[in-house]
């Protein structure tokens, strides 16, 4: 255990533990559900990232970083793919959009 | 800094917990669900390093894909109501 | 390419269960059938897809850290601003949907281009059509680097076009 290192760690862990709350808060101060999926995505990219980040630094060059690799990996392929998938499913189902300035350029989409 | 990360994961879980309780549409509960399977995996992940036991990652890994997988049936059982339908036609609409 | 996610398969397998065990044939046995079953749904996949996965050539792989670098940069600034609308005082967003063409020449690399403006807070991809993304983007600002299409360009150069 090296104590530089552990700083580090501590830093990004904590930074990550941040961006998460924030995105749990965003879920309940944001009005409609396409601005939720934006704080979801907040948890996903920079919660998660930095927070394996921190894992890494502890993990060396070793298996243990390998497959915390891979799990950030994973979660950077599939959270996109998820939020695009519950945006054109609301979409497609109808959900409001309400935007700001109606009909300039989303009109006849879905 | 292990306990503080895993306090802010839980944290937001239960933040995540509340908006798929509340809705009040269901792709609102099916992102919180979602997103709460993300944190698990993250929580998985540090309580592996906070008792030393980093093979837990296997299931970090596990559940991203579990995860993902069940998001997706769940969100196509919401829009069609059917798991195994041939949908090719009903999604150009 | 075919062989290539191949091999990808066989280190993802070696990495994640291979070196402990590569003396016990029966693991040795399940790990070929499974490599194997997923290549198969690959080949399947990747014919059904119309073969849009002539992306990545070796050449590609170069110039990927490039990519990777960038797009930690930008996701970063976004998260950044992301939160900045969440904790602020008043909840102010301007919301709006904008058509971007999507400039890259294969299918995956408009696919990548379409997965990093839903992976950025801020923006989110509605729909990909004819050449074309639907993205709704939070306000002004969060639209910023996918109107002046520097994030086209940035999947552009990973797919080898111009610098």
């Amino acid at each position: 255990m090296n104590g530089a290192l552990d700083i580090v760690t501590a830093v990004l862990l904590v930074a990550g533990g941040f961006f998460c709350v924030v995105g749990g808060i965003g879920l309940h101060r944001f009005s409609d559900f396409y601005q939720r999926t934006h704080a979801a995505s907040v948890t996903d990219t920079a919660g998660a990232g930095l927070m394996l980040l921190g894992l890494m630094v502890q993990g060396g060059l070793s298996m243990v970083t390998l497959k915390l690799v891979l799990v950030l990996a994973f979660l950077l392929f599939s959270s996109p793919a998820i939020a695009h998938a519950l945006v054109k499913a609301a979409h497609g189902h109808g959900l409001a959009l309400e935007l700001d300035d109606p009909g300039k350029d989303g009109d006849a989409a879905g | 800094m292990y306990v503080a990360a895993m306090a802010a994961i839980v944290v937001t879980m239960f933040l995540a917990l509340a908006r798929a309780a509340i809705g009040p549409t269901v792709f609102d509960r099916i992102l919180a669900v979602n997103m709460f399977g993300t944190k698990t995996v993250l929580l998985i992940a540090v309580a592996g390093f906070l008792t030393g036991r980093p093979e837990w990652l296997d299931l970090a890994i596990v559940y991203t894909l579990v995860n993902f997988t069940g998001t997706l049936a769940v969100l196509r059982f919401a829009r069609f109501g059917n798991l195994a339908r041939d949908d090719r036609k009903a999604d150009r609409s | 390419m075919r062989l290539g996610v191949l091999a990808l398969l066989v280190a993802v397998w070696l990495s994640l269960s291979g070196p402990y065990t590569l003396h016990e044939w029966l693991i040795l046995a399940f790990g070929v059938v499974s490599v194997l079953f997923v290549w198969r749904l690959y080949l399947a996949l990747d014919r059904a897809a119309g073969g849009g996965s002539e992306f990545f050539r070796a050449s590609s792989w170069l110039r990927l850290p490039r990519f990777l670098v960038a797009f930690a940069l930008k996701v970063a600034a976004a998260n950044l601003h992301t939160t900045k609308l969440i904790l602020a005082p008043k909840i102010d967003l301007q919301p709006r949907l904008r058509r971007v063409p999507a400039s890259q020449k294969t299918s995956f690399g408009q696919v990548l281009y379409a997965n990093f403006i839903t992976l950025t807070p801020g923006t989110i991809t509605l729909d990909l059509r004819d050449d074309e993304l639907l993205v709704y983007a939070l306000d002004a600002e969060s639209e910023g680097d996918v109107m002046d299409g520097s994030m086209d360009r940035d999947v552009l150069r990973l797919e080898g076009g111009p610098d």
